[in-house]
């Protein structure tokens, strides 16, 4: 998207300056174009961004809530070429999450091994 | 919440415009009303301070991640074009026809540049300041020295230029010295930001852009209304145009014109690459210009800020269209007023010519007296309109003299809201640059740099110190006599910032998002040839001996180019290229990583 915009700002002008010299709404075509054309073309162009951004990359929408729950997953962001690793979150204690994977634990064995002791998350 | 306070404010202010109007028709001194709409700002400024006042970190650097997108594309709007965009670029239109297009469109092209590198990815590295994410991600005090240095100076280049707009307008409209309206200024935007930091600058950026509107828009309505019975501009101008070439055919015909006058704001000229590298220079410099990526850092999501990226290229596109419109109606109005007149009668039939300050030329001298004018112009002299040289400078203020000199009749309560207007879109840029400024003072360099491990309580309160020392600083740069020359062409100082942070800034952050291999060593190369390169191209661009034997090689290569616009144009490039090669040379060394330090501080 930023090639195109690129594009835009060192052809326009090439462009403006091959325009025919005609009218369009009662102005000369050159200048519609600078005054009206180029402005649109670069809004479309970030609509247009938006839109693909919003479709291809599904991290787009998380708000600050969903970012820390998540955190403990870690994901290769598409737009930010870092390796990701597993890093603890602050704001998720330990106890709590060790108390959720053995319930979840709990929960898979359930069929097999009633003896096992229950630990509530929380 | 922040839609209906604005909604409340633009009621507030179309009801005191209709009543100053009333009270003006009922007998009110034009000076009483250009004072009154003053304190409407002042009164803004104090109410933004007050409104917004806080102690929260994060209200202080990004404005609490309240702001929504509308809001916040307008404030962006209002920071990319300021007092620029108000007071110069219709000037230079009138002045430089289709060429005058080239800063504008540079700036919205830059705008659309930056939502498209840079914004949504510093969104989500959830850092205070723009800076702080090149901290982050390469790790290195040295480069995060460098980039506040060059950082300051294109915020302090751009902050001095658009401020010196001041003085026009206070030599026009008030009777106070200009020393004295820039301490006024200063104080006044120092308050709200002192108080609210980021959060007030928000609220002053939000509540000026309503009154640039009023200002922009109601003058021109006003003139369209007069001129041809309806108050809308846009679609007044064509008619308007068409009128000014069939009076400059018939000027031809009757000798008094040359055939090249015929045509006006129909072709571009024909070395179509100083239009585009200026364009792109300007773009590159605004996309990585500091206080604008601020702004974006103060929505609630990234996808927020991407569709605040959206409201400001609207808003941007309805200035951009706006501004030809002025100029056409003021050709056309001068065209038939002036057109045939004899130089011996000027001060018979044109006396508002002599009584204006400063910013009009006729037959190439500046306007002094009517015997300069019969030498310049020759004995008997008929006048075409492209006789008259508006500086683009004093477009703005010499407007409301000028249509009212030409005989056309315009309320005060228009004039003084096309001043204030000037005035509000001069807070709006004042205060982002102000308050970017603090931030680099008080957490990149205090906290960051020195490394200083202090609370951020602390780190609030140098904020708000820092902000009454950027005013200080800010006065005696613009008082310190050396400084003068630069001062008396405002603009060429805005786009010596957009330069310095093309080339020194863009190249980093590009590094930063969109190369993962690249290191300190890489981003550090960048940013110094990117630098270097920059300065070396203005000095050129300025004609300096220094810079003589470079000036023969590149001069060739851009023409006619603006050289100050289009000077962080290759600078952007070859810090790109030297960061690059130096991110493939040198490896990147895994403790200089993010991720790295991460795993190094969970270990411990």
């Amino acid at each position: 998207m930023a090639l195109l915009i690129l594009a835009a700002l060192i052809g326009a002008p090439l462009f403006a300056t091959r325009l025919p010299s005609n009218l369009i709404m009662g102005l000369p075509s050159t200048l519609v174009f600078l005054a009206i054309g180029m402005p649109a073309i670069f809004l479309v162009l970030a609509i247009f961004k938006i839109s693909l951004q919003h479709g291809l990359d599904r991290n787009y929408e998380l708000d600050r809530e969903d970012q820390l729950q998540r955190r403990r997953v870690p994901k290769r962001l598409k737009a930010f070429p870092v390796k990701a690793i597993d890093v603890p979150d602050p704001d998720i204690p330990e106890t709590e999450s060790a108390g959720m994977r053995e319930k979840t634990r709990e929960n898979e064995n359930a069929g097999t091994d009633q003896s096992s002791p229950v630990k509530v998350a929380g | 919440m922040r839609l209906r306070v604005l909604n409340s404010f633009l009621i507030g202010t179309v009801i005191l415009l209709g009543i100053l109007g009333l009270l003006e028709r009922l007998g009110l001194s034009s000076d009483l009303v250009t004072r009154l709409l003053f304190a409407l700002l002042l009164v803004s400024l104090v109410f933004s301070g007050v409104r917004a006042r806080s102690v929260r970190t994060t209200d202080m650097f990004v404005d609490g991640y309240r702001m929504t997108p509308l809001p916040n594309g307008l404030a962006m709007a209002m920071v990319a074009t300021g007092a620029l965009g108000y007071s110069f670029w219709p000037g230079e239109i009138f002045a430089n026809q289709l060429s005058g297009f080239t800063v504008p469109l540079g700036v919205i092209g830059g705008v659309a540049l930056m939502g498209a590198l840079f914004v949504p990815f510093l969104r989500r590295a959830d850092v205070l300041t723009p800076l702080e994410l090149l901290q982050q991600r390469f790790n290195s005090r040295i480069l995060l020295l460098l980039a506040t240095v060059i950082s300051a100076t294109a915020i302090l280049c751009v902050l001095v230029g658009q401020i010196s707009f001041l003085f026009n307008l206070s030599s026009r409209f008030t009777t106070v010295a200009p020393e004295s309206a820039l301490i006024v200024i200063l104080v006044g935007i120092s308050l709200p930001l002192v108080l609210g930091g980021m959060r007030a600058a928000s609220w002053l950026q939000m509540t000026m852009a309503i009154l640039v509107g009023f200002g922009f828009l109601l003058f021109l309505a006003w003139i369209a209304l007069d001129l041809t019975g309806l108050p809308m501009p846009h679609l007044s101008a064509s008619d308007a145009w068409t009128a000014t070439r069939l009076l400059q055919e018939d000027a031809v015909l009757r000798d008094l014109a040359q055939p090249s006058d015929v045509s006006w704001l129909e072709m571009l000229p024909a070395d179509w690459r100083m239009i585009s590298l200026g364009m792109l220079g300007v773009a590159l410099g605004v996309s990585a210009f500091p206080p604008l990526l601020a702004r974006a850092q103060t929505t609630r999501t990234a996808k927020e800020s991407d569709a605040s990226i959206g409201w400001a290229l609207v808003f941007l596109l309805a200035l951009v269209c706006t501004l030809p419109v002025y100029a056409i109606f003021l050709k056309y109005q001068i065209t038939q007023s002036i057109t045939g007149l004899s130089v011996n009668s000027l001060g018979r039939e044109a006396p508002f010519l002599f009584s204006m300050t400063s910013g009009l030329s006729l037959c190439g001298i500046p306007v002094s007296n009517l015997q300069e004018f019969i030498s310049a112009c020759g004995e008997g002299h008929r006048l075409t309109a492209s006789d008259l040289q508006i500086a683009p400078m004093a477009f703005m203020t010499a407007l409301p003299d000028i249509i009212v000199g030409l005989g056309r009749p315009v309320p005060q309560t228009m004039a003084a809201m096309l001043a204030c207007g000037a005035l509000a879109a001069l807070v709006a840029v004042v205060s982002a640059c102000m308050i970017s400024l603090s931030h680099h003072v008080a957490l990149d360099l205090y906290a960051k740099f020195l490394g200083t491990s202090s609370p951020m309580s602390r780190i609030v309160f140098l904020v708000r110190l820092s902000v009454i020392g950027v005013a200080v600083a800010t006065y005696w740069l613009l008082t310190w006599p050396p400084l003068n020359p630069y001062l008396q062409h405002p603009e060429m100082l805005i786009l010596a910032g957009f330069a310095i942070a093309a080339g020194g800034l863009f190249p980093s952050f590009c590094l930063a998002i969109w190369i993962g291999r690249a290191g300190q060593i890489a981003a550090l190369g960048a940013m110094v040839v990117g630098t270097a390169i920059t300065i070396a191209m203005m000095g050129i661009g300025l004609g300096l001996d220094q810079f003589g034997s470079l000036s023969a090689i590149v001069q060739p290569l851009i023409g006619d180019a603006y050289p100050i616009a289009a000077a962080g144009l290759p600078g952007a490039i070859a810090g790109l290229v030297s960061g690059l090669v130096l991110a493939i040379v040198v490896p990147t060394r895994k403790p200089d990583t993010i991720s790295a330090r991460l795993s190094g501080q969970a270990e411990h």
